[in-house]
């Protein structure tokens, strides 16, 4: 006997409306694909204003700064520690770096956030922590939902949940908003990554999540 | 397989090439890869709704499965919307990218932890009927599994979020070690040698337990579902 076997059998069978669910998910592509155009250049993204969305950016590869008296009404982030010390943070704006840093060191989490990607001194000689970041039970630290190198696409403002408690001593979490793995594909090292959209044409801005070793040349402290 | 994650080589990973390119042109014909679809959507948009025709009721099914009809649509949905998004920076040396996809729907059910947890309770609850005997592996697996349904579903609970994921898609995809690999994220290795544990897990759950009385039947979703709402 085959043990996965058994689950197998497990398997409900597929919904008796399954032609009006893939109806209304084509339905929902369908407005994506025809969707506003996103025009890109070499080291610049703009993203397309949308609808819905009051939100308009400029994204550079190396972000230097954010279209001004556009952006949508509420908080740029929310962090909720829970009581078993994991954190859960919500990014809905990238415009606040410095408050989401003060927020998640005022939670405890040993955390460095930058916009854009740090510049030259995040790569080598900058330490990053060699570990699969586990904790001692072997679940992961960072976010199990998103997946080293499948960028995982909420919707913006989704939440995302780290356990901070088991951040290895002495280890900072790096936090980048608005990097682009594709961009800085040398040295990355084991981490993991997000990726918001900002408009529903599609173009994404990433958060980058990694555990390094602080040094002054690395994280400045 | 997307981009590779920053610091990670381009080189293509285990499970690419021969078999991949059989699976993208099963007949031998003219059928495009998925590969070249993904990158022709790239200028044309409208390419991606292939990808969409391909693998929509795989993954409306595996969603469904996982959550409940009422879930699966948004799944479903959000997955090939997130891909779309993300198609610039799919892996063209993948020719098949079913574990792509199925990649993408494993993160948003991943989601839906609470949904998730009151469908896995409610698998293990949905009651049995007589079906007839049957001297096939088949179906001896399936009165044997619908015996010990609550258990196998205590198995299913009480494994990690990874190991879960993994026996599902291999249980209740048709996707090979190597594509459930690509899917997570993880090597083939990793995935043999949890699967290892996993069975080895089921055949403690299952020794000097007692089988439920005879009768089977085979859950629907709306079944499920019912259990979910009334207890």
């Amino acid at each position: 006997m085959d043990e996965i076997r058994l689950f197998k059998e497990l398997q409900p069978l597929p919904p008796l409306d399954a032609p009006r669910i893939r109806d209304a998910a084509l339905a929902r592509l369908a407005a994506a694909m025809s969707g506003p155009v996103t025009i890109r250049r070499p080291g610049v993204r703009r993203v397309a204003m949308a609808g819905a969305v009051a939100v308009a950016a400029v994204v550079a590869l190396a972000i230097t700064s954010l279209l001004p008296g556009s952006h949508r009404p509420g908080h740029s982030f929310s962090v909720v520690k829970l009581a078993d010390g994991y954190i859960t943070v919500t990014i809905n704006q990238l415009d606040d770096a410095a408050g989401l840093q003060q927020t998640l060191r005022a939670d405890g989490v040993p955390a460095n956030v930058y916009l854009g990607v740090p510049g030259p001194q995040w790569h080598p000689p900058c330490t990053f922590d060699p570990r699969i970041p586990t904790d001692a039970s072997g679940q992961e630290i960072l976010p199990t939902n998103l997946g080293r190198g499948w960028p995982y696409l909420p919707p913006l403002g989704t939440a995302f949940t780290f356990n901070a408690s088991a951040i290895p001593s002495g280890d900072v979490l790096a936090v980048i908003l608005g990097m682009d793995p594709a961009a800085n594909n040398a040295n990355w090292p084991n981490g993991t990554w997000l990726q918001l959209p900002l408009d529903p044409s599609g173009t994404a801005v990433y958060v980058g999540l990694y555990l390094a070793q602080p040094s002054p040349q690395c994280t400045g402290s | 397989m997307l981009t590779e994650h920053p610091g990670r080589s381009n080189q293509p990973g285990p499970g690419n090439s021969a078999d991949d390119a059989e699976r993208a042109d099963p007949t031998g014909g003219s059928r495009l890869s998925d590969a070249n679809i993904v990158k022709a959507s790239i200028g044309d948009p409208r390419r991606f709704g292939e990808i969409f025709d391909r693998y929509a009721d795989d993954i409306l099914r595996y969603a469904s499965a996982r959550l409940g009809s009422d879930l699966a649509e948004d799944v479903t949905a959000e997955t090939f919307l997130a891909a779309f998004r993300a198609r610039s920076r799919y892996d063209l040396s993948r020719p098949n990218a079913r574990p792509w996809l199925y990649g993408i729907a494993v993160r948003q059910i991943g989601s839906h932890r609470r949904a998730e947890r009151r469908y896995l309770q409610a698998l293990g609850r949905v009651r049995a009927e007589t079906v007839a005997a049957d001297f096939s592996d088949r179906v001896a697996d399936r009165v044997t599994a619908e015996q010990r349904r609550p258990q196998l579903a205590a198995v299913l609970s009480g494994l990690s979020r990874q190991d879960r994921e993994l026996l599902l898609l291999v249980a209740w995809t048709d996707l090979t070690y190597q594509e459930s690999a690509q899917a997570l994220g993880v090597s083939v290795s990793a995935v043999k040698s949890r699967l290892h544990r996993i069975r080895a897990r089921t055949r403690q759950a299952l020794a000097g337990t007692n089988p439920a009385p005879p009768e089977m039947r085979i859950a629907t979703p709306a079944q499920i579902s019912e259990e979910i709402c009334h207890g």
